[in-house]
């Protein structure tokens, strides 16, 4: 028995995890199937994965997958593509800084949901609103994370450079930038995350396909195992999506080093 | 004239942009869509507020966000300090909390919206969950941060389990818990108006997508304005709160 007390002590962490995640899925099974609450509001795991199965027989989950995936890969190209050259600019000349620092911080600190109705009407209800809210969510963080990682540079590296005549250019694609590119990643890693909940929410207002479309629609039908499959599939892209950048800053961070 | 440089460049940034806005429209720079004009937006705020229309969502909105945010101090902040401190539930319980905090909590809508009911019970849930999350998670990485040294220089004068926690935990883990708070204000904010535009027509969230509906584009962006105004103010507040918790020590970055 010493071996197992060993095993314990070694993996305790992600024993104890599981036991805690399995624990709240039969808790809630238990709680469906004993009617402790109504199982048609509280669903329970196998209705939910059943939910699912069913959805990705009937190919409607591809659908839906591949319509939110198509909305947040626009939407987040676009706020890297727009995002990093503005955060470059506000990190790099302080002018540009002080010029935009008053809309970047509105629209930090303002619920960007709000302007949903706007994108309605200047763009129609559909997909270009929803990848618009998307963009919205997603270029702030790349703005300023880019902006401040441009900004932390170590004066000394630069000072330095300049002393050997290094060029402005040079100084800023040898120096700046690859200085700044742990905090622009870490910065899209973030931006892809809001970018999803732009892109949920966006569909969750109105839609005809999507991830957030198939929450309400069977959310208005009562039909909660299909929401929370729903859900399920969104946690997977976000996990998914970011874990591929994460694996991306660890191979930036063993170059940098 | 450097001290006000930052003040003066952002404000005439501010004030060109205004005047585009203004021209744009006229001057037919803009074809497609009805954005407005910055007069026409300060003549609409003038009007809501004079009529009083904003004021009573406002209230109603500011309300629900309350209750929301205090729910969300009164669950988040003792199961932080639980989960910091016990090993033990930590371990059981982090996957299941980063599995929960990984899902959009605004995607649960239509569920609250069922559960709680349209308006005050489904506003209140979704900022009670907007928030209480980073709450849990930054008070536990604030406990679990303070060094274990001090723990033991209490505990070998005789300290009691309740000296270890106010006299070096609690201290030692208000700065990441004053992040974690920052941070729910944020979400909750969003989650307030998300929620109202979904469900409800009260609020100022309802209010927004009724002129929304109605394509009154001045309106719209006088309450949009609103928000803003509103999202501003209480994150600025939290970060000056935070700036004076924090007055003195290194900044612990979650």
């Amino acid at each position: 028995m010493v071996t197992l007390a060993h095993l314990y002590r070694r993996f305790d962490a992600p024993f104890l995890g599981t036991l805690g995640l399995v624990a709240a899925l039969c808790l809630w099974e238990i709680a469906s199937r004993l009617k402790w609450a109504d199982p048609i509001l509280i669903s329970s795991p196998t209705m939910v994965a059943v939910a699912l199965k069913n959805w990705a027989v009937t190919g409607a989950l591809w659908r839906d997958l591949g319509t939110s995936l198509w909305e947040l890969i626009v939407a987040f190209g676009a706020s890297a593509v727009v995002g990093i050259p503005l955060g470059v600019a506000m990190g790099w000349n302080r002018p540009a800084e002080y010029a935009l620092d008053p809309f970047v911080w509105l629209l930090y600190s303002t619920p960007l949901v709000s302007f949903w109705p706007l994108f309605i009407i200047w763009l129609g209800i559909g997909v270009k609103a929803i990848i618009a809210l998307a963009f919205l969510f997603s270029i702030v963080q790349i703005v300023i994370n880019t902006m401040a990682g441009v900004r932390n540079i170590d004066p000394v590296l630069i000072r330095c450079a300049r002393s050997f005549d290094a060029r402005t250019i040079d100084l800023f694609f040898k120096f700046t930038l690859p200085g700044a590119l742990l905090m622009i990643v870490a910065g899209l890693r973030l931006a892809l995350g809001r970018a999803l909940i732009g892109v949920v929410v966006g569909e969750l207002f109105s839609a005809n396909a999507g991830l957030g479309f198939h929450i309400s629609y069977y959310g208005a039908k009562l039909r909660f195992g299909d929401v929370f499959a729903s859900l399920f599939v969104i946690v997977v892209i976000g996990v998914a999506t970011t874990q591929l950048i994460r694996l991306f800053e660890a191979r930036l961070v063993s170059w940098k080093s | 004239m450097k001290k006000w440089e930052r003040a003066w460049i952002g404000g005439l940034a501010v004030l060109i942009f205004l005047i585009l806005w203004e021209a744009a429209m006229p001057l037919g720079l803009v074809k497609v869509a009805d954005i407005s004009r910055p007069s026409l937006v300060a003549k609409a705020f003038v009007e809501l507020a004079v009529s009083g229309e904003v004021f009573q969502p406002l209230v109603i909105s500011l309300k629900e966000f309350l209750v929301g945010f205090v729910l969300a101090l009164i669950v988040g902040i003792p199961v932080g300090i639980v989960l910091g401190r016990y090993r033990f539930f930590s371990m059981l319980f982090d996957p299941l909390l980063m599995a929960l905090y990984t899902m959009p909590y605004l995607a649960i809508m239509p569920l609250l919206v069922v559960w709680f009911g349209v308006g005050l019970g489904a506003t209140v849930a979704v900022v009670f969950l907007g928030a209480a999350f980073p709450i849990v998670i930054n008070t536990a990485v604030g406990m679990r941060e303070v060094d274990p040294v001090w723990v033991r220089a209490v505990r070998s004068f005789g300290g009691s389990e309740w000296d270890v926690f106010r006299k070096v935990l609690l201290p030692g883990s208000v700065p990441p818990m004053m992040t974690g708070i920052r941070l729910g204000v944020g979400r909750g904010l969003l989650g307030m108006v998300v929620s109202e535009m979904y469900a409800s027509t009260e609020g100022i969230g309802g209010l927004i997508g009724l002129y929304g509906n109605s394509f009154r584009t001045s309106e719209l962006i006088a309450l949009i304005a609103v928000v803003s105004v509103l999202g501003f103010v209480f994150v600025d507040l939290m970060r000056r709160l935070e700036g004076w918790v924090n007055k003195g020590r290194a900044e612990a970055q979650w």
